[in-house]
């Protein structure tokens, strides 16, 4: 009986196998595609995320470039020299002048002259020290001590200002 | 490759080599050979002719392997009858049901395959139903068998010879009668095919006494207002038949298939009776190879065509026996159930048209974003320090890094505590009667420090007034803009009464450091 139900039925039952077997490949198929479509929706989220931060690391890096260029475009051996230039400009008279002991880090190198200089008045340690720091060449004045002393024999030459003054500038690394 | 077409005739065997449409050998037998082969009755008829054709195989080089069998009306049953239109399953069995009305024998013993055409006209499937007796059929593939050949078809001649009107040019489109005479054999066919499909088909002898001995004096003299009546006879009989069967179909064209000597006379016995017949020149076919001219020739050379050129039918009773051979496989449920599928081929294409928009849907969706993704990466920056492969972890960290730098760098060039306002600042802040002794500056980060400024406040009588002197000092530097933000925080860190040169005074300390929040 089953037999010849199957054997009445047998056409309609293998073309139904078929459409089956044809829609499971389809949604293979789809599925696959699906799976491929989101991996490429991934790695195109990917890429815009690390465009953007790519961007923004060339600017920096851009940046850096012209900042490097801008503190190295000087040469160590001009400082001193400079120092001096403007000591004379505002009428100071420079007692002893020495590099100290420069400092390493993993971005910069900063180079320290100590100065010791005497002055004939408060104005004029002002525009030394005004010429320092409006110098293109960037330093920057890390300690000042000043004090009055009248009674000392530099003093009595006229120049009742003791100067001290620590000036580093600063050489970017690679 | 190489075909071998074999014509089995009522006296003589034809045999045929074809390779494309090139004839590379040709015999003919005649079967009188085969009865007078050997004087000893006892064997057996088929024995002798495998023998008389394997000679002859021998004698002429034939090795092919393969052959096309095309028998004569008197060992076929070509039947054409209508049947109501039902589903495909149900067919054969009906068929094979309505055959039985039209054959002699039990369909048992018969095998038989069939070609449907559905007619419009009367909306009913037509039906030509080819058939041979086991036995006979038996007999001519035990025959190829034993010359070693694969047999790849079996068919009726007069649709074989079809072939050769196709190959002389002429259109089978329409309504057209075929009469093909082969004096030789003294057979006559009537065929009446429409479009191509054989809707009659009829065979007669021309033979006065069909058992009469083929070699008899009589035979070879040949009657010939005999056969000449009798051909008129048989033809009107077939085309009265064939008209009262298709009253509705008028046959417009006919053709004439027979040897040049005899057409003459068959094209008036064939107009006598209301059938305008065109000979049909098969020579010119055959121009430039040396032939017999003879119509059962032909008939093996049509069979030969076989992969060349299409014939009426598709019917096989090679395969239609094959499908009849019981095998291990067929004997079981399994088998059983599976013989006889017919697939519906909308369902395939039904299935291929989902996988195909499955894919065509997919590849919608991902061209587009495959493109966005090539278009990214043409877009990608370049940065000489970093891989394009770099994870994006990575290039987070190495961003953070640059940043920092870059802010350290910012506040390095620009933010840093410039001393020249302070030092502009202090002496607009002092008081007259303050005056500073000793200033202290210390850097502690880049935008900020610490500043100590010591001095002495003028005191006079009263000591309260060097004390009123220093705040103001205090406030009047907490007021100035130099002093805002880093240098914020401003204390007075000691008050001192002393003398100076014995004027009574107030030394102080002032601390300036930044604000803390």
């Amino acid at each position: 009986m089953k037999q010849e139900l199957l054997s009445k039925h047998k056409n309609k039952i293998i073309n139904l196998i078929i459409l089956l077997v044809a829609f499971n490949i389809a949604k293979s198929i789809y599925q696959k595609q699906m799976a491929a479509i989101a991996q490429v929706r991934d790695q195109v989220d990917a890429q815009v995320k690390n465009n953007e931060v790519l961007g923004e690391i060339s600017a920096q890096e851009k940046k850096i470039g012209i900042y490097k260029d801008y503190l190295n475009s000087k040469k160590i051996d001009e400082v001193l020299r400079n120092i001096s230039e403007f000591a004379q400009q505002c009428g100071l008279e420079v007692s002893s002048a020495r590099p100290l002991p420069k400092q390493d880090s993993a971005d910069y190198l900063v180079h320290t002259f100590q100065c010791n200089l005497v002055a004939k008045d408060y104005h004029a340690v002002g525009r030394f020290i005004n010429l320092i720091e409006s110098h293109p060449n960037v330093y920057t004045v890390e300690e000042f001590t000043l004090r009055y002393n009248e009674t000392g024999e530099i003093a009595l030459k006229g120049f009742p200002y003791d100067l001290a003054v620590r000036i580093s500038t600063v050489f970017l690394k690679s | 490759m190489s075909l071998l077409g074999i014509y089995f005739g009522s006296r003589f065997i034809n045999v045929v080599e074809l390779q494309n449409k090139k004839i590379l050998r040709n015999i003919q037998i005649p079967l009188s050979s085969v009865l007078a082969q050997g004087d000893n009755e006892k064997i057996p008829t088929d024995i002798k002719l495998v023998a008389l054709l394997k000679d002859e195989f021998r004698k002429h080089n034939i090795d092919t392997k393969e052959a096309v069998v095309a028998l004569s009306g008197k060992d076929l049953l070509i039947r054409t009858f209508s049947m109501p239109v039902l589903p495909r399953e149900e067919m054969a069995s009906a068929i094979s049901f309505e055959a039985k009305k039209y054959i002699p024998f039990k369909i048992e013993d018969v095998v038989s395959d069939f070609e449907l055409r559905y007619d419009r006209a009367s909306r009913r499937n037509l039906v030509v139903y080819v058939g041979i007796r086991k036995e006979a059929l038996e007999k001519y593939l035990s025959v190829l068998k034993q010359l070693q050949l694969i047999p790849i078809s079996l068919e009726y001649s007069a649709f074989s010879i079809l072939r050769l009107l196709r190959l002389a040019g002429q259109r089978d489109k329409g309504l057209i009668g075929v009469v093909c005479v082969d004096d030789q054999e003294e057979e006559v066919s009537f065929s009446v095919l429409e479009n191509g499909y054989p809707l009659f088909s009829r065979d007669f002898t021309l033979a006065a006494d069909a058992d009469r001995p083929v070699n008899s004096p009589e035979a070879a003299a040949g009657d010939i207002s005999l056969k000449v009546e009798k051909l008129r006879t048989e033809s009107r009989v077939s085309l009265d038949y064939y008209r009262r069967k298709f009253p509705a179909k008028e046959i417009k064209k006919a053709f004439l298939l027979s040897s040049y000597e005899s057409r003459a006379d068959i094209e008036t016995v064939l107009r006598d009776i209301g059938l305008n017949c065109s000979y049909v020149n098969l020579s010119p076919i055959f121009k430039n190879q040396s032939i017999p001219s003879q119509i059962s020739f032909y008939k093996a050379y049509a069979c030969a065509l076989f992969k060349t050129i299409k014939g009426p039918l598709k019917a096989n009773l090679v395969e239609a026996k094959a499908k009849l051979k019981p095998s291990a496989i067929s004997r079981l449920p399994a088998a059983g159930l599976l013989s006889g599928l017919r697939l519906d081929f909308r369902l395939i294409l039904l299935g291929v048209v989902f996988c195909g928009l499955a894919y065509g849907y997919g590849q919608y969706q991902l061209k587009p974003l495959q493109a966005r993704l090539e278009q990214l990466l043409a877009a990608h920056p370049q940065v000489t320090t970093i891989s394009p492969d770099t994870a994006y972890e990575q290039l987070v960290q190495i961003g953070d890094k640059y940043g920092k730098k870059l802010a350290a760098l910012d506040q390095m060039v620009n933010k840093q505590q410039y001393f020249t306002a302070v030092l502009n600042a202090i002496p607009r802040a002092a008081p007259k009667g303050l005056w500073l002794t000793d200033m202290t500056f210390r850097k502690i980060s880049v935008d900020g420090g610490e500043l100590n400024l010591s001095g002495l406040a003028y005191v006079s009588q009263d000591k309260v007034a060097g004390t009123n002197l220093i705040n103001t000092f205090v406030d009047n530097l907490r007021q100035s803009a130099a002093f805002q933000g880093s240098l914020g925080n401003i204390q007075i860190t000691s008050l001192d009464s002393v003398e100076k040169d014995k004027i009574p005074v107030t030394k102080f300390i002032v601390s300036c450091s930044a604000k803390v929040d």
